[in-house]
């Protein structure tokens, strides 16, 4: 039991160390959040008529949920890396407990997501963003935001302990962050095609951004959005975890 | 003497290749164990099964009195593994390496320790520096320096001057000779025969999945007994073929364009008999001289090719 926690404590300054000097993660984490927000809100802010509603409060969700998966990428990458190289064999050659090493990942990977939400919405609030919650809506938004980055979190770690390489990991997940795209994140569903728009309203990240921008602006959340939320990126935590765990535990095993 | 590695008909399969095919061998405590193999030959399997990494399909691995597979814990408290490519951590500095190690060793005083290696490795002035800036044989000596930490009983090197240059590569061997003088058990795997017979105690060579021959390297020079003649003959395409011809029964250990080597039993009627042969059919010799087989000809008479077809396979 001590060994876990040491163990564990070890392997998140590890994993913090490596996180904080890797200047493409700093920049992915940190600085493209920034930059996409000013720049969707400047840019396309004026040309764009989302009902009426402050454009900054209207784009922020689907940003965020963009943001968040491409931050992702570097621990899906960090994973990999070292579950394919022969640092996690020194690791498993070591008497250690041996789910320290992914706990160490997740916990560095949530810290830098919630700091990935802060500047993104502190950007977002230089650029105009006026949220009007009410102290219950800011904790289910908290809430909200904190499920779905542990889900994404663990989906990065599944792609990192599944994938052959980190172009793999990095490629599957940018694909994943360009469906904020094909959500209602970014733009009003009312306009797309019909099939796009049905999948856009239906796909998990649909209730996720719904909630978030009716939360934000002080509304109550819409229909089941809330409960699909839960559900969506609830299952998405459990079945990432789970298949990271078994792979991980599988390879291990070998 | 007491051993401390115990492999007993080890078995394992790579879906239908296999690869180890009732390997046994046992390994004294203190001094340099070589496991000795060409490229594929399974030795980084036999080095994952005993260091826990990889199960296997039969067979018993003991380390220490521990069992490999159902006493995990207790085998990996007793050794550690430095892999065949450094798994220095890039984005660490050198110093932080060395107390990842320590703090997962669970050792005391992690700080005090790293100090200690990076001193005895000259690595101090380089200890703050990002491991990833350091050269070849940099990262070697930080790989085996992480390694001491907790001191293990047993040091697996798996090929441990792999892609090293000459001069790291006899640095590397002092590093070796001098872990194995404070009794630490070295295990090493390499596919270099000079290696092998410049650090071992014993050497094993492992062949198409088993354990092929095995001894000290005297042990094994005996195995080719007597000696050989090696014959200098003038450069001239036919005369070696030639001289093969008439020595059709003698095994050749060695061939050139303008020598032969062959295995004796190193008998004066032997060697007078070669020299009539060769004098009968008027071959220009310019020199004869009988040698000492080294461990290179005893590995290429135990996995029977020559070493042209080795060396194409790599």
């Amino acid at each position: 039991m001590t060994n876990l926690i040491d163990d564990t404590k070890t392997m998140f300054w590890r994993s913090a160390l490596t996180t904080l000097r890797n200047p493409t993660t700093v920049i992915m984490s940190l600085v493209v959040p920034a930059i996409l927000m000013l720049v969707f809100v400047n840019v396309f802010g004026g040309s764009m008529d989302v009902g009426g509603m402050n454009f900054a409060n209207f784009i922020v969700p689907g940003i965020l949920v963009n943001v968040l998966i491409q931050s992702s990428i570097s621990t899906g990458i960090g994973v990999n890396q070292d579950m394919n190289t022969g640092v996690i064999n020194r690791f498993r050659s070591m008497d250690i407990a041996s789910s320290a090493f992914l706990t160490g990942h997740v916990l560095v990977a949530f810290l830098k997501a919630i700091l990935t939400t802060s500047v993104a919405l502190g950007v977002a609030y230089i650029a105009g963003f006026r949220p009007v919650a009410s102290l219950t809506q800011w904790l289910l938004i908290a809430a909200l935001i904190a499920l779905f980055i542990l889900a994404v979190t663990w989906l990065a770690v599944m792609m990192g302990v599944t994938m052959a390489s980190p172009e793999d990991v990095s490629g599957i997940l940018t694909m994943a962050s360009l469906m904020a795209f094909l959500s209602p994140g970014m733009a009003p569903t009312e306009n797309m095609p019909r099939f796009l728009r049905i999948f856009a309203e239906n796909q998990p990240m649909g209730p996720f951004v719904n909630s978030i921008r009716a939360l934000t602006n002080g509304y109550s959340t819409q229909g089941n959005d809330l409960l699909l939320t839960l559900i969506w990126w609830g299952g998405i935590l459990v079945v990432t975890f789970a298949m990271s765990v078994a792979v991980y535990r599988k390879k291990l095993t070998a | 003497m007491q051993s401390i590695i115990t492999v007993t008909d080890l078995r394992k399969s790579f879906k239908s290749h296999q690869v180890l095919k009732g390997a046994s061998f046992k390994v004294k405590r203190g001094g340099i164990f070589a496991l000795l193999g060409s490229n594929g030959a399974g030795k980084t399997t036999i080095i994952n099964i005993l260091t826990t990494l990889l199960s296997a399909d039969s067979g018993k691995a003991e380390i220490n009195g521990f069992d490999c597979f159902s006493q995990q814990r207790q085998v990996k408290r007793a050794i550690s593994l430095t892999g065949q490519y450094a798994t220095v951590d890039g984005l660490l500095s050198g110093r932080e390496n060395l107390l990842l190690v320590g703090k997962l060793r669970h050792i005391k005083n992690p700080s005090a320790k790293a100090d200690e290696l990076l001193q005895k490795f000259n690595l101090t002035e380089a200890g703050k520096k990002p491991a990833g800036t350091y050269s070849g044989g940099m990262k070697r000596r930080l790989d085996i320096a992480m390694s001491l930490i907790g001191d293990p009983q047993v040091i697996f090197l798996d090929e441990p001057t792999t892609g090293l240059d000459p001069q790291n590569r006899l640095a590397m061997w002092e590093m070796v000779k001098e872990m194995a003088a404070t009794g630490t058990t070295i295990f090493l795997t390499t596919q270099y025969l000079e290696e092998a017979e410049a650090l071992a105690n014993y050497i094993a060579v492992l062949h198409e999945g088993i354990i092929a021959a095995e001894g000290t390297p005297a042990e094994l020079k005996s195995m080719l007994p007597g000696g050989m003649i090696k014959l200098t003959l003038l450069k001239n395409g036919e005369t070696i073929t030639k001289a093969e011809t008439v020595l059709s029964k003698y095994r050749v250990a060695h061939k050139t364009d303008s020598s032969l080597s062959v295995l004796t039993e190193g008998t004066v009627e032997e060697l007078t008999d070669i020299l009539t042969r060769i004098k009968a059919a008027e071959i220009p010799v310019i020199n004869v001289e009988q040698e000492t087989p080294s461990l290179e000809d005893v590995f290429f008479a135990v996995i029977g090719h020559n070493k042209t077809e080795v060396i194409n396979n790599d």
